[in-house]
Order: structure tokens, then sequence, then C-alpha cells
């Protein structure tokens, strides 16, 4: 599914923002998100950072970023859904032959 | 009821006088909609499958990895190797939690799309039967509306 376009109003019944999180999609964003900011953590150690502090506080400002995108991208998914988009994306509906049209 | 050549008790099917007014297509029809509603279901357990056997391989790779790096870092001691390991690995790892948390939120998305698509199937059931009324509940095939969601949830 490709999300473009501005973003729809969320419908009705649709599960909310912290609700998000505790789908099996938020969970992986949630550990994705430490991976990441353990990754930027250790790239500041390597490049010689001597400070305990300074590596911890940037890891946990890109963690908190990287879940910010993984939750947008999910909300905006969410919101974006219409039942003809998804039929759209999941089912081929062969073109008419001429035989058919005829 | 009546009993057949075998000796074996027969009933007529009679339908309800709602489906009966429908016409003669409705028989069919229903045995269309019975069918989609099979398929859909499959559907959805499928991408909940999906969802459960992505995330596990996920997690799976996360776990070894950390085992990988602890017998790294144990054995240059926190030196350059285990830095080039963690570097190389991390990234990667993350690139596949990445795609993991897009295919899963894919996959919901799905999940919601034929959970719509079934509730629309039960509206058509239940117009077809409108004795089932009373025993089924069904939302109609409409998305609730927030007013009664806020009553639900006691607000």
């Amino acid at each position: 599914m490709v999300l473009r376009g501005t973003q729809a109003a969320p419908f009705h019944g649709a599960p909310g923002a912290w609700q998000l999180t505790l789908t099996a999609a938020g969970m992986i964003a949630v550990v994705n998100s430490v991976v990441v900011a353990s990754c930027a953590g250790l790239v500041l150690v390597a490049t010689g950072v001597d400070s305990l502090a300074i590596p911890v506080a940037a890891g946990a400002l890109v963690g908190a970023g990287t879940f910010a995108l993984h939750h947008r991208h999910h909300r905006r998914a969410r919101d974006t859904y219409t039942p003809e988009a998804v039929d759209l994306a999941a089912i081929l509906i062969p073109p008419t032959r001429p035989a058919d049209a005829a | 009821m009546s009993a057949n050549d075998h000796g074996i008790a027969t009933r007529v099917f009679q339908p309800d006088p709602p489906a009966a007014a429908l016409g003669p297509g409705v028989g069919p029809a229903a045995t269309f909609a019975t069918t989609e509603h099979f398929n859909l279901q499959i559907a959805r357990a499928l991408t909940v499958s999906e969802a459960n056997g992505r995330a596990s391989i996920y997690l799976a790779a996360l776990s070894s990895n950390l085992i990988a790096l602890a017998f790294i870092g144990q054995m240059s001691r926190l030196g350059v190797a285990f830095y080039a390991f963690a570097l190389i690995l991390l990234p990667v790892l993350a690139f596949v939690g990445t795609v993991t948390c897009l295919r899963l939120v894919q996959s919901s998305v799905e999940d919601i799309a034929y959970a719509h698509r079934i509730a629309l199937l039960r509206a058509y059931y239940l117009r077809v039967s409108r004795s089932s009324r009373r025993t089924w509940w069904s939302s109609g095939g409409r998305r609730p509306r927030r007013s009664t969601e806020h009553q639900a949830h006691g607000n």
C-alpha cells in the first residue's frame, strides 16, 4: 500500500494512537527503535566520544525519533485506509476482453 | 417430514418468507456469499499468522545478534573487533526491523479490510434471513458512530 496525498480523517472505530503500540507492528517498532538508538550510540562511542552521557542522550533522541517515525507511518496507514484502496492493492481485476464487451 | 426410498427421513427446506420474497437467485447468491466469507476468514487468519511469523523471525535474528555481540565483546574485550562487528550487524538488523514493521502495518490494514468485508457479508445474511436478527449481533456493515463508541467506553 502506497501512502500518498493528504491525510484523511480516521474512520470511526479505528484503533487509537496508544492502541497501535499494542499491535505486533507497534512491538516491532519499539524494538527496532531501541536497535537504531543503540547503533547511534555505538557510532558515537566508536568515533571517540569518551563521556557516557553523550552517547546515551544521543541514542535516546535517535530512538525517540525513530519510534515517532514508525508510529507516524502506522497512523497514516490506518487513517488512509479505505476498502476500495485495499481492493485495488490486493485483488487483480482482469481487463475486459473485447469478446466479453460485445 | 417424509422418508425416501432408503427409509431415511428427509425434510423439504422452506426458506424464510422474506428470503423467498427476494427471488430465486438468493440461493446461489447465499452460497457465493458463504464461500466468500470462508475465504475472507482464511485470508484474515493468514494475515495474523504472517504477522506472527515475521515478528518471530525478527526477534530471533535480534536475539542471536545480541548473543553474537556478547561473544565478540568478551573475546575482543570491547575492542575494535567489537565495534566493527556491531556497526556491521546493527544497521542490517535495523533495516530488517524497518521492513518487518512496514509489512506488519500492511498486514494490519489488510486485516481491517477483511473484517470490514466480513461485516458486509453478515449484513447480507441478515437481509436474507431476518429471523436471525434476534440471535446475531451485527454492525450491518456500517462503521460504529463515535457517540456509540464513547458510550461503550464509558466516556
